[in-house]
């Protein structure tokens, strides 16, 4: 066995004979949940061929040149490098954390590579990595022959900093796609593509979370609440709402059954709007701001909307995941208990998300809340939404709605 | 066009350059595109060296900390903290007229600062090169791309000008050690 460090380079067929199967383990001791994954990119370093990402989701690539086994904290992969297409240059060995923790909390990350009785060992304990949420373990790389590089570096943003780093910004020409995908449903690219071209870039984004999450099959309905007490005026006239509009119409694309966002304003009072899609969502803000405040009262009411918000999707067959767009202050903390803990037994989700503001009362202290039949809200806070990166918007908002769904099949909500 | 070298390759640096003697040389080098770690920080250095490969003084060695030679034939134009950016990351000027006729041989090394604390080694730099300009009028002369050849050594000496009979010629040596700037230094013969 040969013991390497960080940084090392070499070719590895001074160890390995590279026309055969290689066999990469990598081992993660420590708390937290760990996924790995390989990606395999061309000369530019991007994942061209999503074909070539195997992890828990897809566990083998397009010729099984590359097969996962085994997961989470112990993985490892069978690699067979000389089948690989030529445009394959790289192989990207990750280890990524799911949920909290850091790399630097870790007792040891171990990376073996090994054929017949040649073995080469990378062996790191936490104190090499600090707040990384993703590292990249080894790289195996062709130039002119394949090489190993003990990269063992990474990234604070997790699975999504990498596959925005790899990611296939360059879009692929017809020939890989269409075929492996689900037929049932029109790719979101496709179709925001041609109904709502401003919002293609979200396709992207959205859809890496969404594998991240598996929540690509999910069929959901989609509600969005926005505040229009006095204090959004702000965000109203920057186009932080519009943008709040225009970042989860994907989103009802995509889970909708028929891609419309259901809407609902609120003030004092609350008020169902016209329903958006593709097609109206530049029109989802009113012009007249003014007037639209006055109507509903100079004020917030979070239960008013809410009970709206319940009363539409009770006893619905399709789950409802309601983006709750707030700028604080948020007073009436029994009564919005009161509404969660009664609605923990419908197939509603609530996705609360602060703009700007402070004072989120009761929505902060969610994770602690009792009472529920389920945990079925999540809150988190930005300050300045359109300064937020899609990818990681889409993370957050779409962390804890996966473990809800599941939570309420299991309990025949829906 | 510059000459673009291999690992290895001697070049002719005065012959076929009539006139030359103000010259630049720039090294410049890309760390890390990660997260997380220490920042890096690489040091370019040169050693004047006799016939017998080591210097005649101690302050032969000029790098961070001697800036200019006693000769005013090389200069180091200072140090770059981090390597941002594209281009020379550090500049040393030389004088090709005025290095002491004793002087067989400079050597220019990058080595990696303080790398037992950092955890860091060259394999962990990427696009290093050297390169040889023409001080008056900026034509680059020679260039040498490292390429990621490295592995865990914390010093590379990187190319070498040395005297060929009247004329001055270019080593693309691009040798890597492991322990750093001092490695370097007690190869040199400096005292450190």
């Amino acid at each position: 066995m040969t013991e390497i460090q960080r940084g090392f380079r070499n070719k590895l067929d001074s160890y390995f004979d590279v026309s055969k199967e290689i066999a990469v383990s990598i081992s993660v001791v420590g708390s937290a949940n760990y996924d790995s994954c390989c990606f395999g990119v061309d000369e530019a370093d991007k994942l061209s061929d999503e074909g070539y990402m195997v992890f828990y989701n897809q566990t083998a690539s397009p010729k099984r040149e590359i097969i996962l086994k085994g997961s989470g904290a112990n993985t490892a992969y069978s690699v067979n490098l000389s089948l690989l297409p030529s445009r394959i240059c790289k192989l990207v060995f990750t280890v990524s954390i799911d949920g909290d923790g850091t790399m630097g909390q870790i007792q040891n990350l171990s990376v073996t590579l090994s054929q017949e009785n040649n073995e080469l060992k990378l062996n790191l304990a936490g104190n090499a990595f600090h707040h990384e949420k993703a590292v990249i373990a080894v790289e195996c790389y062709k130039k002119d022959v394949w090489h190993l590089a003990a990269v063992a570096s990474g990234f604070n943003g997790g699975l999504l900093a990498l596959l925005n780093h790899y990611g296939g910004e360059e879009e692929v020409s017809g020939e890989i796609d269409n075929s492996t995908k689900e037929p049932s449903k029109v790719s979101l690219e496709k179709r925001l593509q041609t109904e709502a071209p401003q919002l293609v870039s979200l396709a992207k984004p959205l859809k890496v979370s969404l594998e991240k999450h598996k929540l690509t099959e999910t069929i959901a309905r989609v509600a969005l609440v926005l505040d229009s007490s006095r204090s959004m005026t702000g965000r109203y006239r920057d186009g932080t709402v519009q943008e709040i509009v225009n970042r989860t119409v994907p989103l009802a694309v995509q889970f909708d059954d028929d891609g419309e966002l259901d809407l609902w304003y609120y003030g004092l009072r609350a008020e169902r709007m016209p329903s958006v899609n593709t097609g109206n969502y530049q029109h989802a803000v009113p012009q007249d701001l003014d007037k639209l405040m006055k109507s509903l009262g100079y004020g917030n009411n979070e239960p008013a909307v809410m009970k709206q918000v319940i009363d539409e999707y009770k006893g619905s067959k399709l789950p409802a995941y309601v983006i709750f767009i707030t700028d604080g202050d948020v007073g009436s903390e029994k009564d919005i208990k009161k509404l969660l803990i009664d609605s923990s037994t419908e197939p509603i989700f609530w996705q609360f998300v602060g703009v700007g503001g402070s004072g989120y009362g009761v929505l902060e202290r969610l994770d602690n809340m009792s009472g529920r039949y389920v945990d079925n809200a999540n809150f988190f806070a930005l300050d300045d939404f359109r300064r937020v990166d899609a990818t990681d918007l889409y993370s957050r908002m779409l962390a804890e709605f996966p473990e809800w769904l599941k939570a309420v099949k299991r309990l025949n909500i829906i | 066009m510059p000459i673009s070298l291999q690992k290895g390759q001697k070049v002719d640096l005065t012959k076929g350059n009539a006139g030359l003697t103000k010259i630049f040389i720039g090294l410049g080098w890309d760390t890390n595109k990660y997260d997380g770690g220490h920042d890096f920080d690489l040091d370019a250095s040169a050693f004047l060296v006799g016939e017998n490969g080591k210097v005649l003084a101690d302050t032969d060695f000029v790098f961070y900390g001697n800036l200019k030679h006693a000769s005013g034939a090389v200069e180091h134009t200072g140090d770059n903290l981090t390597g941002e950016g594209d281009g020379d990351d550090e500049v040393i000027n030389v004088d090709l007229s005025k290095i002491p006729a004793n002087i067989a041989k400079i050597a220019f090394t990058v080595t990696i600062y303080d790398p037992e604390v950092r955890a860091q080694n060259f394999g962990m730099v990427s696009n290093a090169f050297i390169r040889v300009v023409n001080a008056n009028g900026g034509a680059e002369l020679i260039r040498y791309d490292l390429g990621e050849d490295y592995s865990i050594e914390t010093a590379v000496v990187v190319a070498e000008i040395y005297r060929h009979g009247a004329e001055w010629k270019f080593n693309a040596v691009g040798s890597g050690f492991a322990g750093g700037l001092k490695a370097l230094c007690q190869n040199y013969g400096v005292n450190v």
